[in-house]
């Protein structure tokens, strides 16, 4: 390899940080590119189990904690642009017992909006036609709720009958 | 369903091709092959801006209206062509001569095909990622998908109600050619983004720096940990990056060449970058504040056309502005205004450290900053246009600590650790990354000249 340097110490110097930086280019290329594509494929693997469409779209609130039975039911129950509230515990300690932890807590009601979309979620149960019961006690809305998807673990769907 | 994913990149491209023809045209096929990428993003940019506009405007985006987007785009560029007889292609063109230089390229290039495809298989099966994802941007998607407009309590009621709208106009696009408002296949739209910024990077970087440095620093950003493991969310990040990156890109080389239709790219993706997050106004605001005070020894030739390209990006984001300031939205971003920040002056240095020690973790962002800022000091030493790069470079990178530590300082919600739930920080850090990534090659290749190596010609203009 033939190399001109020519012109003052500062020029080479130069030089050299240019060549430095362009090395080290070269070996986080050499290193990383395939660590990248090992990652990637990784990723790729770990979704693997995920299969077909509907599953695809409820995947990421079961991440999130929210029941898969839940999700289809309450996309299969609630009938496009209805109303809707979310009741959930609480608090947290209520919510152990039926397996919702801080980040389900957090996220449920919110990935459920964004799931069930155009259906419209209220905060208040007043201008709610469905309620979904995300592990919580049905008792106060017995009286006037007809459910209509029931898991056993604390997970309810209600048409609310006077709101 | 990914059908109509594709057709709206399709009506990108051919948006930004008509606009590139009528912008500049094309000496041959080749030169218009290598500009796709560049097509792609360019129309992406400038029709996702006019969906803001028409959403603002009361308007819903029906699959008419995204088509009549497109056409407009085309029909103006079609009209600039015909006004200043661009050139448009009519021969083959020439393959670059085969060097050890064009090798490293290839190689690189390669590199580049292996991440995208790679990306590309993961957006195929991954179901919708990101938290942000299914807390607000694509609900507003949807809301604008099922209910036809913004302006209804349903959108305004939905979380950060004053987030530009590019995001939730881009899906909205997506889930109207799709038929269905299906969140996962989102992860391709980003795929597409990802994949024009990686083209349209190597084609304006390659006007400057050698094919080699050009295509290898494209294929690091691929690298960059964060990036593969966000990219495909449906969230506003990597597409905020990625058209400030190729503002970035565009400026400094209209900086250099001083051809007229760099500005042209350069309005449409800082427009885009406004568009797309609150931080983007603060990323263009300190790069344009860079560009400036690197230019002042000539700034009768330079200033009037930044200080003119950035108003007119920021110009088409101010009907959004007039309306929701009009609606009295809530703000997103409470401020403690003088007396608060000096109150809560002790958050000042812990929110400076956690924005440096974010921006240089290794883990996340490999050391694309440090590299850059290595690259910079040196070029501070070489006269004219790299010592312009360097302190723009410097500046902007600044500019975005200074911001960032700001909105820490400033708004008490947010938690002073590097978890991604406590703050968006650890992932707005990008943008510094980012900027120093497309920078990197025009920072190093001066440092080279003056040396002769082998096939690796630093002296030699770059070819297309």
């Amino acid at each position: 390899m033939s190399t001109v340097l020519t012109g003052s110490l500062v020029a080479r110097l130069r030089f050299a940080v240019g060549l430095v930086c362009v090395a080290f280019a070269a070996v986080l290329f050499v290193l990383r590119v395939p660590h990248a594509l090992n990652n990637l494929n990784a990723q790729r693997k770990a979704d693997a189990y995920i299969t077909g469409t509907e599953y695809r779209a409820l995947a990421t609130g079961d991440i999130q904690g929210v029941p898969l039975q839940l999700q289809a039911a309450a996309l299969r129950v609630i009938p496009a642009r209805a109303n809707y509230a979310v009741v959930m515990p609480a608090s947290l300690a209520l919510a152990a017992p039926y397996g919702i932890n801080a980040i389900t807590m957090e996220a449920g009601p919110a990935f459920l909006r964004y799931l069930l979309l155009p259906r419209w979620q209220v905060a208040g149960s007043a201008q709610a036609r469905f309620v979904i019961c995300f592990g919580c006690d049905t008792t106060p809305w017995d009286q006037r709720t007809t459910w209509l998807w029931r898991d056993g673990k604390g997970d309810s769907i209600g048409r609310v009958r006077s709101p | 369903m990914i059908a109509g994913i594709i057709e709206l990149n399709a009506l990108f491209t051919a948006s930004g091709l008509a606009l590139l023809a009528g912008l500049r045209g094309w000496g041959s096929w080749l030169e218009l092959a290598d500009e796709l990428g560049l097509a792609l993003m360019l129309g992406a940019s400038s029709v996702c801006v006019l969906a803001t506009l028409v959403l603002v405007a009361g308007a819903g985006l029906s699959s008419a209206t995204i088509v009549l987007l497109g056409v407009s785009v085309i029909v103006v560029g079609i009209a600039l062509c015909a006004v200043r007889r661009s050139p448009l292609p009519r021969q083959f063109g020439t393959l670059p001569r085969w060097s050890v230089g064009t090798a490293v390229a290839v190689i690189a290039a390669l590199g580049t095909i292996a991440i995208l495809v790679a990306m590309l298989r993961l957006a195929w099966i991954a179901p919708m990622g990101g938290g942000d994802s299914f807390q607000f941007w694509v609900p507003k998607a949807k809301a604008i998908y099922f209910f036809g407009t913004i302006d209804t309590s349903r959108f305004t009621s939905l979380t950060s109600p004053r987030y530009p709208l590019l995001v939730p106009a881009l899906q909205a696009m997506d889930f109207r050619l799709m038929g269905r408002a299906y969140g996962p296949e989102l992860g391709l739209q980003y795929w597409f983004l990802y994949c024009g910024f990686a083209l349209s990077a190597a084609t304006l970087l390659r006007r400057l720096v050698p094919a080699w440095l050009a295509w290898g620093f494209v294929a690091l950003t691929g690298t960059i940990p964060e990036l593969d493991a966000r990219m495909i969310n449906a969230q506003a990040d990597w597409a905020l990056d990625v058209f400030y990156g190729l503002a970035v890109i565009a400026a400094m080389v209209w900086l250099r060449s001083r051809e007229p239709w760099l500005l042209g790219v350069y309005v449409a993706f800082a427009a885009a970058t406004i568009a797309t997050k609150q931080e983007g106004l603060l990323m263009m605001s300190s790069f344009a504040v860079g560009l400036l005070l690197a230019t002042m020894r000539r700034w009768r030739s330079v200033w009037p056309a930044v200080a003119g390209a950035s108003l007119l990006a920021y110009a088409a984001n101010l009907p959004w502005r007039i309306w929701w300031a009009t609606r009295h939205l809530p703000v997103t971003l409470p401020t403690l205004g003088v007396s608060g920040l000096l109150h809560h002056f002790g958050r000042l240095w812990p929110s400076l450290w956690l924005i440096v020690r974010l921006t240089f973790a290794y883990e996340h962002w490999l050391a694309f900053v440090p590299l850059a800022i290595v690259a910079a000091l040196a070029a501070l030493t070489v006269r004219g246009q790299a010592r312009e790069t360097a302190i723009t470079f410097l500046v902007a990178a600044v500019g975005l600590v200074a911001g960032f530590t700001y909105i820490l300082w400033d708004d008490l919600t947010y938690v002073l650790d590097t978890h991604q739930a406590s703050t968006p920080m650890p992932r707005a850090v990008g943008s510094i990354v980012i900027l120093a990534t497309v920078l990197a090659p025009l920072l190093i290749e001066p440092l080279l000249r003056g040396v002769k190596l082998p096939g690796l010609d630093s002296n030699q203009q770059p070819s297309g």
